[in-house]
């Protein structure tokens, strides 16, 4: 378990530096385009299909490892007014959410990238660049995204009985759990 | 299959627990409009919609200009920008009344102008000015108070995340947005500074002059960390401004910018380029899937013919314009509560806009408004969410009402803001109409 834990955190922060790089490339790109065609007038091609691609990795290239510091955005009204059996409650209900809904994305998205390689989609224009790499990146980010679910399900679950706060969170707000006080004193 | 009105309200019902318990809001928001259009149309109508809107809401050159301004703004922050910015603010303003916390406003106003996050802009200047403002004996509250506030200054300020997601839902242009969110922004910091002004000549003893001296030498040398954002911004805001770049690659000029600030102080490394590649990625991230769920949603509000019933029984009501822009305030206000504003504006703008738009309000104007009151929710009581930013972030011990209690005035000023833009939209469409 631990084991796998850490695999699959290893490979997201993997998946998240090459979307980081992903990021520099745009801006490089975005720039020596701006300089190709205003200034030396010659236009290089392709900069924003490949953007464009690049957006997919950038996106669900971060989904695993941002849900691995659980910093997806929700609304925390009710959720720190409860005790910490039912935050893990509350956890495992957003867990099984979250899986369906990427498991709907995952399963449509391989779909779509099949038959996107099958008649070798490609964007219209100039150069025709060809999509099904960034169809599917898309997938296997979802399926790293699941699977980190998963590993969170299981962890939730056990919580549901020690009542223990969940490991590596980073938002800062679970403070009072960890300090075993309360700040305000 | 279930009549729209009866799935809304199914949906309605299913998005309410889940965003109570707690489930990712991009979640809740995209499997109850997936539910919606399943039950109300069919389910290849449905799964069409999980087929379609995560890649092409991605795969998309004009909204690539999110992650390039996130980028730009964690790139400015490893570059020690807000610090720079901070001690700037304060040694020219420094000795003035109430000197302090309008160098926070200042300095946040300018970070604003490198980072599109309200909430990123509250917690970098809790952790720097809050422990300032409390070693030379400033009140806790009203320091607390001015930080939440500056903080929403970062959404109207260009760049603003928040303008290009508003622009991208209603499909207007992105470039005339962010230009019209400038003058707003300003007019919002100095109307803080002002107020602050007045605050501190009132109660001297709430914002004490700090015993320093700040020689004239300190004071220009303080502005070369600055310079470099400040033609970084003009150059950025002036190029979408001019026409000369479209806004993804403003955002690719402003990130190789701050790229070149962060190389020239002499700041680039692998530990650094981690961080920013983590803080810019989870940003994006937890964006994006907002955007997804919120455009899936969306779907299932029009297909079904949802919104042009629900708009058309209440502009039937044929009330006085001014009425129906009151009735979404309440609603933002209500909303700001619970949820960050970036899910705010995907729910509530596929009702919102075609409904003030046809009344008669301008689209633009309607965007900075609608940003305005987004940012409003975020320090109202009881419950706004940079209030809790403030707090948990604190490196000074601080109690949720001193927050609150320290917001206040600010409030206030911002509700006499929000008059003088409904007053005279002019002020904000004075820039954009001067463009193409």
């Amino acid at each position: 378990m631990a084991v796998l834990s850490r695999f699959v955190e290893r490979l997201a922060l993997i998946v998240l530096m090459v979307g980081g790089a992903g990021m520099l490339m745009s801006m490089f790109l975005g720039v020596a385009d701006i300089v190709g065609t205003q200034v030396l007038l010659i236009p290089v091609p392709g900069p924003r299909e490949l953007t464009e691609s690049t957006m997919v990795l950038i996106v669900f290239g971060a989904l695993a490892y941002a849900q691995i510091r659980r910093q997806h955005i929700r609304v925390e009204l009710v959720y720190f007014q409860v005790g910490p059996r039912a935050r893990a409650a509350m956890d495992i209900v957003t867990d099984l959410c979250a899986i369906a809904f990427f498991a709907l994305i995952l399963w449509q998205g391989w779909l779509e990238a099949q038959y996107s390689l099958q008649i070798g989609e490609a964007t219209s224009g100039l150069i025709r660049f060809p999509l099904w790499p960034a169809r599917f990146t898309l997938v296997a980010g979802c399926a790293l995204m699941i699977l980190q679910l998963l590993l969170h399900l299981i962890e939730d679950l056990g919580r549901l009985r020690s009542g223990a706060p969940p490991v590596g969170d980073e938002s800062g707000l679970y403070g009072t759990d960890r300090d075993g006080g309360d700040r305000d004193a | 299959m279930l009549d729209p009105g009866t799935a809304g309200l199914i949906v309605a019902g299913m998005l309410f627990v889940m965003l109570t318990v707690g489930v990712h809001i991009g979640v809740a928001l995209g499997l109850s409009g997936f539910v919606g259009i399943y039950l109300s149309i069919n389910e290849r109508a449905a799964l069409a919609q999980v087929a379609t809107v995560p890649f092409s809401t991605t795969n998309s050159f004009t909204l690539a200009v999110i992650p390039l301004f996130i980028l730009m703004g964690a790139l400015a922050s490893q570059a020690g920008l807000t610090r720079d910015l901070y001690r700037a603010a304060y040694n020219w303003l420094g000795k003035v009344s109430g000197g302090l916390a309008m160098a926070t406003t200042l300095a946040s106003a300018a970070f604003g102008a490198a980072c599109g996050s309200t909430i990123v802009n509250a917690a970098v200047f809790t952790k720097m000015a809050m422990p300032e403002m409390t070693r030379f004996g400033y009140n806790k509250a009203l320091s607390a108070g001015c930080i939440a506030a500056s903080g929403t200054l970062a959404s109207l300020i260009p760049p603003s995340i928040l303008m290009i997601i508003y622009a991208i839902i209603t499909e207007q242009s992105v470039a005339r947005l962010l230009v019209a969110g400038l003058i707003p922004g300003l007019m919002s910091a100095a109307i803080y500074m002002g107020g602050i002004y007045v605050i501190a000549k009132r109660r001297p003893d709430l914002a004490p002059i700090p015993d320093v001296t700040i020689t004239r030498r300190e004071k220009w040398e303080s502005l070369k960390g600055v310079w470099g954002i400040g033609f970084l911004f003009i150059l950025v805001i002036g190029g979408i401004y001019a026409g000369f770049f479209v806004p993804t690659y403003a955002g690719a000029v402003g990130a190789f910018g701050a790229f070149l600030i962060v190389i020239f102080k002499r700041k680039l490394n692998g530990k650094m380029l981690l961080d920013t590649f983590k803080e810019a990625g989870i940003t994006t991230t937890s964006i994006f899937i907002i955007v997804i769920g919120g455009i899936i949603f969306a779907r299932f509000l029009t297909y079904t013919g949802l919104v042009r019933d629900i708009s058309d029984w209440m502009i039937a009501l044929e009330l006085a314009p001014i009425l129906y822009l009151l009735g979404f305030a309440v609603l933002y206000l209500i909303l700001g509560m619970l949820i960050d504003p970036i899910a705010i504006m995907v729910m509530t703008l596929p009702l919102m806009f075609p409904i003030m738009t046809s009344v008669g309000y301008d689209p633009i104007w309607l965007g900075v408004i609608a940003i305005k009151l987004a940012e409003i929710s975020l320090i109202t009581p009881p419950v706004g969410l940079n209030v809790y930013v403030v707090r948990s972030a604190s490196p000074v011990p601080l109690r949720l009402e001193q927050v609150f209690k320290g917001v206040t005035p600010f409030l206030l000023m911002d509700l006499f803001t929000l008059g003088l833009l409904i007053a005279f939209p002019s002020i904000v469409l004075f820039l954009p109409n001067l463009m193409e």
